[in-house]
């Protein structure tokens, strides 16, 4: 066979194409995800600046983390706003899912569209435009907590209501891009079901808590895992709402672990450090996670 | 469905309120952006500003580089946006569709990156980019957004979905797996296509912490870095600072406004396959 056409029948073969084809994108991760992925778990045994000589020093970074005091209060930050926001966000996408997903209501394609504009800001201007929204002086929200006859809050500036901040910002981001999830399970939902439930008499609650809720746990369930995941993830807003203040009792207040990591990484280049964290975080969310899936059998219903 | 009078003029009330609700921070950021400081600094606040000039945006494209933060952003998205399309969609096909020795076990390995943290990563692609030369370049932060399991375990999903007859028909007529693919079911796939390059661009469009940790200067930052190194400066004013944020959210309102059928179907179907 001539050396062409031996190449032509090699490249033909099932086999090789496959492998072409998935190629560039198996490389791509192995190379910035997966040898990171692994490369960070030994770092993490690791004292290293980033420049000089790395040294070993076994488990000591994670035997450190227990003791250092800005971990541990970002560590409970952090359980903090994802204990809030994850069921707040779930109770509010509820509430406007009931509202929004029923067609009988005139121009309500036009209405979701407010509720939609947060998923279209960038998280770092989302939480520029709550800094002001909050400012104590000049903000709105104590404009109006002041026709409530309440007192203005110190929103920013106060260890005690920055974390409900950033809890407020996350709320918002995540209500709307949640909303869009429930209201197409919403609308799955077949109508029979109404119709007989109608025939029966049934109230709104009755309808509400009998067939909308059961029937959308698995969207329930998917808001759930995503928003944990993210929320422990948390760090554009932090940064940005704790950006220009140096660390001190308000960063204690509301500083996040990913924060943190950026923090000890690449401000103060404890890289090994940075690594054990980031490890840490990895641990904890794999577990909740996990956790998540094996309780899902006692309260999500597949059709 | 019967529904009394009283309960649909409830329900107009509450979706009016919550909307106004949800939506004041993005009418205020958009409002602020035309106030004078004056007005900003008035107390009790004023709701809407008194002229409508573009004073406060010219100010903010002249006292930072707001045009090239822009550009360069625009240029990583393309760059992540197009290499996705490219690398996850044969990959995705080559999964769904095709048989080969190691595929199976390359596939699950590769989904283990999405369990993972992106944090975990930031310390050694750090260190990547800076073996490579390209920290405080645009290839670097455009880099590792480039590939994503994610996308091509959508698409994977999407080919999955898609009948077998296509290759076999293709095949006997003598075509490669890759001339079945790009002629057949690539075209079949725009629908999860255009999710995909939603997906891609909020996510390149919004990254923050690669941006930051992998620029050092303003020859390769973006947008969402630059406006957030804006408000640790003092000579910036608030008003200015919403005009950036407005100009950083218009192309997102574009895409929102001419894709909004696909955008919202996109996030509905992570929900569902998820």
């Amino acid at each position: 066979m001539p050396a062409k056409a031996m190449r032509t029948s090699f490249i033909k073969k099932e086999g090789v194409q496959g492998w072409l084809m998935i190629l560039p994108n198996t490389l791509g991760l192995l190379l910035f995800y997966l040898i990171p992925i692994g490369w960070s778990i030994i770092l993490s045994l690791f004292k290293w600046n980033g420049l000089s000589k790395m040294k070993f020093i076994g488990f000591q970074n994670f035997g450190l983390l227990f003791s250092d005091a800005s971990f541990l209060y970002s560590l409970r930050n952090t359980f903090i706003y994802s204990i809030a926001v994850v069921p707040l966000i779930i109770l509010f996408v509820l509430c406007f899912g009931v509202l929004l997903a029923r067609d009988e209501i005139k121009g309500v394609a036009g209405f979701r569209t407010l509720y939609f504009l947060p998923v279209m800001t960038m998280p770092v201007a989302a939480a520029l435009i709550w800094k002001w929204l909050l400012n104590s002086r000049f903000g709105l929200v104590n404009k109006f907590l002041g026709y409530l006859s309440i007192p203005p809050i110190n929103w920013l500036t106060s260890p005690a209501y920055v974390l409900p901040s950033v809890i407020i910002i996350g709320i918002w981001l995540g209500v709307a891009y949640d909303l869009i999830i429930i209201i197409s399970g919403m609308k799955g939902i077949p109508g029979m079901y109404y119709e007989a439930a109608d025939i029966d008499g049934a109230s709104g609650f009755r309808k509400f808590f009998s067939i909308t809720l059961p029937l959308l746990t698995p969207s329930l369930f998917f808001i759930l895992i995503t928003q944990l995941i993210s929320c422990f993830q948390v760090f554009d807003t932090v940064s940005i709402i704790l950006g220009a203040d140096p660390p001190g009792s308000l960063w204690n207040a509301a500083c996040s672990v990913v924060m943190n990591i950026y923090q000890n990484g690449f401000v103060n280049f404890r890289m090994g450090y940075s690594s054990a964290q980031s490890f840490m975080l990895f641990c904890i969310v794999l577990l909740i996670t996990l956790v998540q899936f094996k309780v899902q059998k006692k309260w999500v219903n597949y059709a | 469905m019967h529904r009394s009078k009283t309960n649909i003029a409830v329900s107009y009330f509450l979706i009016i309120l919550f909307g106004l609700a949800m939506a004041t921070p993005f009418v205020w950021m958009i409002l602020s952006s035309f106030k004078t400081e004056v007005e900003l600094m008035q107390t009790p606040p004023s709701f809407l500003p008194r002229h409508y000039k573009l004073t406060n945006y010219l100010t903010i494209m002249q006292s930072i580089p707001f045009l090239s933060f822009y550009l360069h952003t625009i240029i990583i998205t393309v760059i992540r946006t197009l290499a996705q399309l490219a690398f996850c969609s044969m990959a995705a096909f080559a999964f769904a569709k095709m048989h080969f020795k190691g595929q199976n076990i390359v596939f699950i390995v590769l989904l283990t990156v999405l369990m993972v943290p992106v944090q975990m990563i930031l310390v050694p692609d750090y260190i990547i980019m800076r073996t490579l030369g390209l920290v405080d370049s645009l290839w670097g932060v455009a880099l590792p957004g480039m590939f994503s399991a994610f996308g091509m375990f959508l698409l994977r999903q999407f080919y999955m979905s898609l009948p077998n007859e296509f290759l076999d028909a293709g095949r006997i007529d003598g075509c490669s797996y890759f001339g079945v693919f790009r002629r057949l079911y690539l075209p079949l796939s725009k629908s999860a296509l255009i999710s995909l390059v939603i997906f891609t661009v909020m996510y390149s469009w919004n990254d923050f912490l690669w941006p930051l940790i992998i620029s050092s200067s303003d020859n390769s930052r973006v947008l969402s870095v630059g406006i957030a190194l804006l408000q640790g400066q003092n000579r910036v004013y608030y008003n200015e600072l919403m005009a950036g944020a407005t100009m950083a959210t218009i192309p997102v309102i574009l895409i929102f406004v001419f894709f909004q059928r696909y955008f919202v179907q996109g996030i509905a179907l992570s929900g569902i396959k998820g």
